[in-house]
């Protein structure tokens, strides 16, 4: 009998096939196991974009779902092959094809992992910006296939802002490559932009040309505890009112720092009870300018205390604890769900006074932590046990969220994505005109449906 | 601890995936099935739930893991990967007919053995029923160190110091010179060096191939003897023996066992030597250094607290030029004796090591750990790979 693995296998070499269910259980879902576990059928391992093109098509010929995957550490359960199907796992399509200098562009395959990039730049003082807290592990495949983004976003952007060109291998095994490494195009629809941020829904990113910039000359890692949430939030707005662009601003509650604090040598002092975690990045003298800046912002809101860093080592021990927020608080919490709301930066203070009063009345804890300063928080469900009356508060809490974030003109995903996890409340957000047209769109690009189907809205495929 | 006792530790994973970072398996292999998750859900499945059947491709899976802790020292989840695999495979041993059950009785008869002076025989036997070609293993020395230096070594001075120390398996029948210059420089500190009698393998390689109550009862027997000597210091110069006093000898008993007494008595003494000479010795006696160098970091040494900073030590000590690999914490491929049950594996995870450490064009390679020396050294014929006792032995006396 003909199965997927089998088939792939006679496309493909022995070794870029996994079909047994032990190994299939590996891809059945992202970081959000929590959402839905499903194994696909097989599991193909391209080594170029022909073996994409390849598998596709016999996808395509045989109806069967295709679920791009790079890393597997999303946070909407964009990846998780939930009709099954064949799993393109990326990750051995990962040469960086060029860094070039003179253009201040790269060009990199999907399963380039983010931090091996970054460190290749750095050895040319180059910089990509975009920083989601997977970056020891996450492809940029993945990363442009949801607009990823991190702390840096609030003076950098997210990854968007930096795609220029891609390769894409639509449902029918055909290959395009919208955009290029020219850093401005006028010609046409943007369908570089289109492809980035659709969720594999549209096809496979194969390639992707990124603008780069000059490596900052110098940072420095501010702290400001604050006596209150509140008093935190108001802070953001201020620094941002004042025409500071920190290069990181992210929001911390005191439990958070607590986490954190386990895995840092020397521990942030637990003094208030929600906390800025800041660099700020540039020459040196505008380094200096803006701590100065900052501190004096701080101390006019009556921060309860304001450390700058000194020592690079201490700075770097902040931030790889803030990178790894997701799996310390699942070391204290029996699950974390991590939502994705943002808004307009002067709407932060009223945000987080919303998130508090969700939080009071349905009575479970929810966390807050984010990036701040370009809005985009992520309020925290965390569990304190695993029960159907718990997940009944979480649900509505989640819903609560989205609601108060679409109130204050946000958004209900700054940077993690839809897929699963929000699918149900997209058309809140876009209504249905626009719901219409981007279902047009996909049926038009995949008319067999064949894409990641059930991610982005509820029913994938063409017009469902 | 019992696998089932670990269902509510393992449930902590929150299945992030930031272990790829770390994992060499996962590294030289490429695909998930590899990861530390992957075998967290299985074991779940397979031998907690029994939703599934432990197949071929499961025992496979758990098996082909070194052990080398990257995913456990680097989870912010703090689930203990490693131990939940030992667990594992120490219940797989039962199923009848399963690789791990042969392994045990080989492994656990050789290493108990605490007249380990035929140890290398035996595991030479045991390579070979593996399949494996002579010349896998390193060199045994024809005069171990026991058979050089036992007893109570006193210094020419008057001692100011009395230190035990704990000869690793390595040392003992490999690198004999590793210990002579661990006492060479302990002595010339006017340090009383006691080379404990009956002491035994660690336990290391029991535990790994799932034999928890082998490894419980040989370091138990260690305690029982190191809990006896009156000392200032137990020293060690095995990373890998550390690891086993420090963090999983203890976390085979239970907190209210009798034996736990001696065990936080003896692991408050317990000082990786090179730290213990760094510590005492004011640096710059007679620097002499033996050549630039570069290290690399056992995977168990890694995040001990009881000898971090080797190659700083080492250049303050020596005066030496030292040159960092890209990747020190990265594995070598050894994992132990893993590398003589899967050798294209090891080999693969090794060629990325030896990549990093050829970049450098050193003359020496330093390592605490004597199976990465071995096997480290198998791939650059060309260096030295020492340990880092003997790279400082020059300076110090």
């Amino acid at each position: 009998m003909s199965s997927p693995g089998k088939d792939l296998r006679r496309l493909l070499s022995d070794r870029q096939v996994l079909d047994e269910k032990e190994d299939l259980m590996a891809y059945a879902n992202d970081a959000t196991f929590y959402l839905a576990r499903r194994s696909p059928d097989a599991v193909a391992i391209p080594l170029s974009t022909e073996d994409v093109s390849k598998i596709i098509r016999y996808a395509f010929e045989n109806k069967i779902p295709v679920v791009p995957r790079g890393a597997g550490s999303g946070l909407a359960g964009g990846c998780t092959p939930i009709h099954g199907g064949i799993v393109i796992d990326m990750k051995q399509m990962n040469s960086i094809v060029e860094i070039n200098r003179k253009n201040m562009t790269a060009e990199v395959e999907g399963g380039v992992v983010l931090d091996r990039f970054n460190r290749e730049l750095r050895k040319q003082k180059l910089f990509y910006p975009p920083d989601p807290q997977s970056m020891k592990v996450c492809t940029i495949g993945g990363n442009v296939a949801t607009r990823a983004g991190g702390p840096r976003g609030v003076k950098y952007g997210t990854t968007e802002r930096y795609v220029t060109g891609l390769e894409v291998v639509l449902p029918d095994g055909s290959v395009i490559t919208p955009g290029g490494k020219v850093v401005k195009q006028s010609c046409g629809y943007d369908l570089t932009h289109l492809f980035t941020g659709s969720e594999g829904t549209l096809g496979v990113i194969t390639k992707a040309n990124l603008r780069l910039l000059p490596l900052p000359e110098t940072s420095t890692t501010i702290i400001a505890s604050c006596v209150s949430a509140d008093q935190a939030a108001e802070i953001v707005s201020e620094i941002i009112a004042e025409g500071v662009v920190p290069a990181m601003l992210e929001f911390l509650i005191k439990l958070a720092v607590m986490g954190m604090n386990n895995h840092i040598k020397n521990p942030i002092p637990l003094s208030g009870d929600a906390y800025l975690l800041m660099e700020v990045d540039g020459g040196e003298s505008q380094v200096e300018a803006e701590v100065r800046k900052i501190k004096s912002i701080c101390n006019a809101l009556g921060a309860a205390d304001i450390i700058v860093v000194n020592d690079p080592a201490d700075s770097r021990s902040y931030w790889e604890a803030r990178s790894k927020l997701y799996p310390i608080m699942m070391s204290i919490f029996k699950r974390v769900i991590t939502e994705d709301v943002t808004v307009p930066r002067n709407s932060i203070p009223e945000l987080v006074r919303r998130v508090q009063a969700i939080g009071a009345s349905l009575q479970i804890p929810i966390g807050l932590a984010g990036h701040a300063g370009d809005g985009n928080m992520h309020p925290t469900i965390m569990h304190t046990e695993i029960s159907d009356a718990f997940a009944e508060k979480a649900e509505k809490a989640i819903e609560q969220i989205i609601k108060a974030g679409l109130e204050l003109s946000g958004t209900i995903s700054g940077e993690h994505g839809i897929g699963l996890h929000k699918n149900r409340f997209i058309e809140m957000e876009h209504g249905p005109v626009q719901i219409g047209l981007m279902k047009a769109i996909k049926g038009v690009i995949d008319p067999a449906g064949i894409m990641n189907p059930g991610k982005i809205w509820h029913e994938g495929g063409a017009d469902k | 601890m019992k696998l089932e006792d670990y269902k509510d530790i393992s449930a902590r994973c929150s299945e992030c995936n930031f272990c790829q970072a770390v994992c060499p398996v996962f590294i030289s292999k490429g695909s998930e099935n590899w990861l530390a998750r992957n075998r967290l859900n299985l074991i779940r499945e397979v031998l907690i739930e029994k939703t599934m059947e432990p197949s071929p491709r499961f025992t496979e899976i758990l098996e082909t893991c070194l052990l080398c802790t990257g995913c456990t020292q680097s989870c912010s989840s703090m689930v203990p990967v490693d131990e939940i695999i030992i667990a594992a495979r120490s219940r797989m041993a039962e199923y009848a007919g399963g690789v791990s059950s042969m392994k045990k009785k080989l492994f656990s008869g050789v290493m108990k053995n605490s007249s380990a002076i035929n140890l290398m025989v035996k595991a030479g036997a045991v390579a070979q029923k593996f399949g494996m070609a002579p010349g896998n293993l390193p060199q045994m020395s024809s005069k171990p160190f026991f058979s050089r230096r036992s007893g109570t070594l006193k210094p020419d001075g008057i001692a100011e110091a009395r230190v035990a120390y704990y000869v690793g398996c390595g040392t003992n029948f490999f690198y004999p010179e590793t210990g002579e210059a661990a006492t060479d420089i302990l002595l010339k500190m006017n340090t009383e060096v006691i080379i404990p009698e009956g002491l035994t393998c660690c336990g290391i390689p029991l535990l790994s191939e799932g034999d928890i109550e082998g490894a419980a009862e040989v370091f138990k027997k260690n305690i029982e003897i190191l809990a006896s000597i009156e000392c200032d210091k137990i020293l060690m110069e095995c990373t890998s023996c550390i690891m086993m006093f420090m963090k999983k000898g203890p976390k085979l008993f239970a907190a209210d066992d009798p034996v736990m007494e001696k065990v936080k008595a003896v692991n408050a003494k317990i000082e990786n030597a090179l730290t213990y000479i760094y510590q005492k010795k004011n640096p710059g006696i007679n620097k002499k250094a033996p050549g630039n160098f570069t290290c690399h970091v056992p995977c168990h040494l890694n995040k001990s607290e009881k000898g971090a900073g080797t190659a700083e030590i080492l250049r303050t000590l020596t005066g030496a030029e030292y040159r960092e690999l890209d990747e020190p914490e990265s594995c070598c491929g050894a994992g132990g004796a893993y590398y003589m049950k899967d050798k294209e594996l090891s080999e693969t995870i090794r060629e990325i090591k030896l990549k990093d450490i050829r970049k450098r064009e050193v003359s020496i390679v330093v390592t605490e750990c004597p199976m990465c020396r071995y096997y480290i050294s198998k791939g650059v014929p060309e260096m030295e790979v020492m340990h880092p006792l003997e790279f400082i032995k020059g300076s110090m006396l």
